[in-house]
């Protein structure tokens, strides 16, 4: 059996910095940071203040009004981004058969918010308080089920939860069921609502987090020396991801082709990356072997703004390219949206998607010291206009769980 | 409690927990058909009006409620018993 080609046909994002494809990607281009103080819960007590919240969304624009109060804030992202990328792909469910339509979804911490609410209805009220449906509301598959369920997709639903990198594995592995024909179309993504008062502390006390509160806009520093911390964010992503001969035979527009993609692990530590960056390393090599490339235009960093992450992925995009590393552009978009755990791969698929269309580059922002352990080139403060046939999207997540994803400029 | 006004309070719990309009629930919807409680929205909508008006609904009220004024009966019977 052959593989077959996979093309992004339909792009739907929620992120800090922007709601929906055309503000995001503005946002991104002109380098605006969506980071600001919290205002969704009391962050008295924590050393960050900070978060890449996101603001003046309604969910009753995306789904039915008695979805709403059913699901946790993490499915109102997967459902509202799977609205957006199923209209912009203009693909007419009604004329498919949907048991070759199925749905693969990132999410690092499942339904975290309405779990953290029951908690404290069970110790203040007790347990015979607890909601009906507390299950299907926290469980992390509510979101795929969710999005199966509005569409009547009938093929394969599943929620892939491997921390940070839950959103470039949703993409890969629909990526893969596509290629080796288990499914004609999937809606692929990523989407978590971490921003509650136990996840942001949790995150607080594992001292991840950054501390430069003020202003809060600079706190995400990718590569940049004083870099402390990456900023907490929520969001989501989905992306339409269509087998290349279904897509041609509706004249879908095509975004770009995936060609290669690579998962692994470093079985090295739970939070702590290998400094050296060797599993990183392998999995970006693995990825090009998969897209039969040894060269890129572009990379769109994992780059989360931690001493450790920034540091590793360097050293690792060093021993895959070699010299050519320093003429490499890499950015981190996270210095803009913050980092939304298992919507970030999806989130960046999506950049990388736009970047490709619009021949643009999106900056690392808030770089400003060069950091001698991170000396290549991280695009700092302004985007550029730059010829992208190739970019590769890195996902590392906690428990060293990799993924990198490769996008192509659809030359058709 | 008297001055709490059942029907309207009924009416209100209805439509925070279902995301519609408090002024499109009647007395007469009924609550599956017109309005789209399911038996989990059933529970919810009894846990929110046993802490409005401190009484208990039991579980028999819930699931034998055809339409609002089912409700609204019930919980009037229990604050206000007759004899």
């Amino acid at each position: 059996m052959q593989k077959r080609r996979v093309v992004i046909t339909g792009l739907g994002v929620v992120a800090a910095n922007g709601i929906g494809k055309e503000k995001f990607w503005q946002a991104n281009t002109e380098g605006r940071s969506g980071i600001d103080c919290v205002t969704s819960f009391d962050t008295d007590g924590f050393d960050s203040h900070v978060a890449g919240q996101v603001r003046n969304f309604n969910p009753s624009e995306y789904m039915p009004a008695q979805v709403v109060n059913k699901v946790d804030r993490f499915v109102h992202f997967g459902l509202a981004t799977s609205q957006m990328a199923l209209a912009d792909s203009h693909l007419d469910l009604s004329q498919e058969d949907k048991i070759r339509v199925g749905v693969i979804i990132g999410s690092g911490l499942g339904g975290i918010l309405f779990h953290e609410e029951q908690m404290m209805v069970a110790y203040d009220k007790g347990a015979h308080r607890l909601n009906p449906l507390c299950v299907p509301k926290v469980s992390p598959n509510a979101v795929s089920s969710h999005i199966a369920i509005q569409y009547g997709l009938l093929g394969p639903n599943m929620v892939i939860s491997t921390a940070c990198a839950s959103g470039g594995l949703g993409v890969g592995e629909a990526f893969r069921k596509i290629q080796w024909s288990d499914m004609d179309v999937c809606f692929a993504g990523g989407v978590d609502a971490p921003l509650t008062r136990f996840t942001f502390g949790a995150y607080c006390s594992l001292r991840v987090l950054s501390k430069k509160n003020d202003p809060p806009q600079q706190a995400s520093r990718p590569f940049d020396r004083l870099r402390d911390g990456f900023v907490l964010a929520e969001g989501g992503a989905v992306l339409i991801l269509e087998e290349l001969n279904h897509a041609l035979k509706r004249n879908a527009k095509i975004y770009a082709e995936l060609i290669g993609y690579a998962a692994n692990s470093g079985a090295y530590h739970m939070v702590i990356p290998d400094i050296e960056g060797k599993d990183a390393a392998k999995v970006m090599m693995a990825a090009l072997k998969d897209a039969h490339l040894e060269g890129i235009d572009y990379i769109n960093a994992h780059a989360t703004s931690t001493q450790a992450n920034d540091q590793a992925e360097t050293r690792a995009i060093k021993a895959v390219f070699g010299e050519r590393a320093y003429q490499l552009p890499i950015s981190s978009t996270k210095s803009m949206i913050g980092h939304s755990i298992g919507a970030a791969g999806a989130i960046e698929a999506v950049v990388c998607a736009l970047a490709i269309e619009h021949q643009f580059i999106p900056p690392t922002i808030n770089y400003k010291e060069k950091d001698p352990a991170c000396d290549l080139d991280y695009v700092p403060n302004e985007g550029r206009n730059a010829r992208i046939n190739t970019v590769l999207s890195n996902s590392f997540g906690f428990g060293n769980c990799n993924a990198s994803l490769i996008f192509s400029k659809w030359k058709g | 409690m008297a001055d709490i006004n059942v029907e309207q309070t009924v009416k209100e719990v209805l439509a925070q927990q279902l995301n519609i309009d408090v002024n499109t629930i009647k007395l007469e919807s009924r609550l599956s058909e017109d309005l789209g409680l399911d038996s989990f929205g059933a529970v919810e909508m009894a846990f929110a009006l046993e802490e409005k008006f401190g009484l208990k609904i039991s579980d028999d009220a819930i699931y034998t409620a055809k339409i609002v004024k089912d409700i609204v009966d019930y919980i009037f019977n229990q604050l206000f018993p007759k004899g």
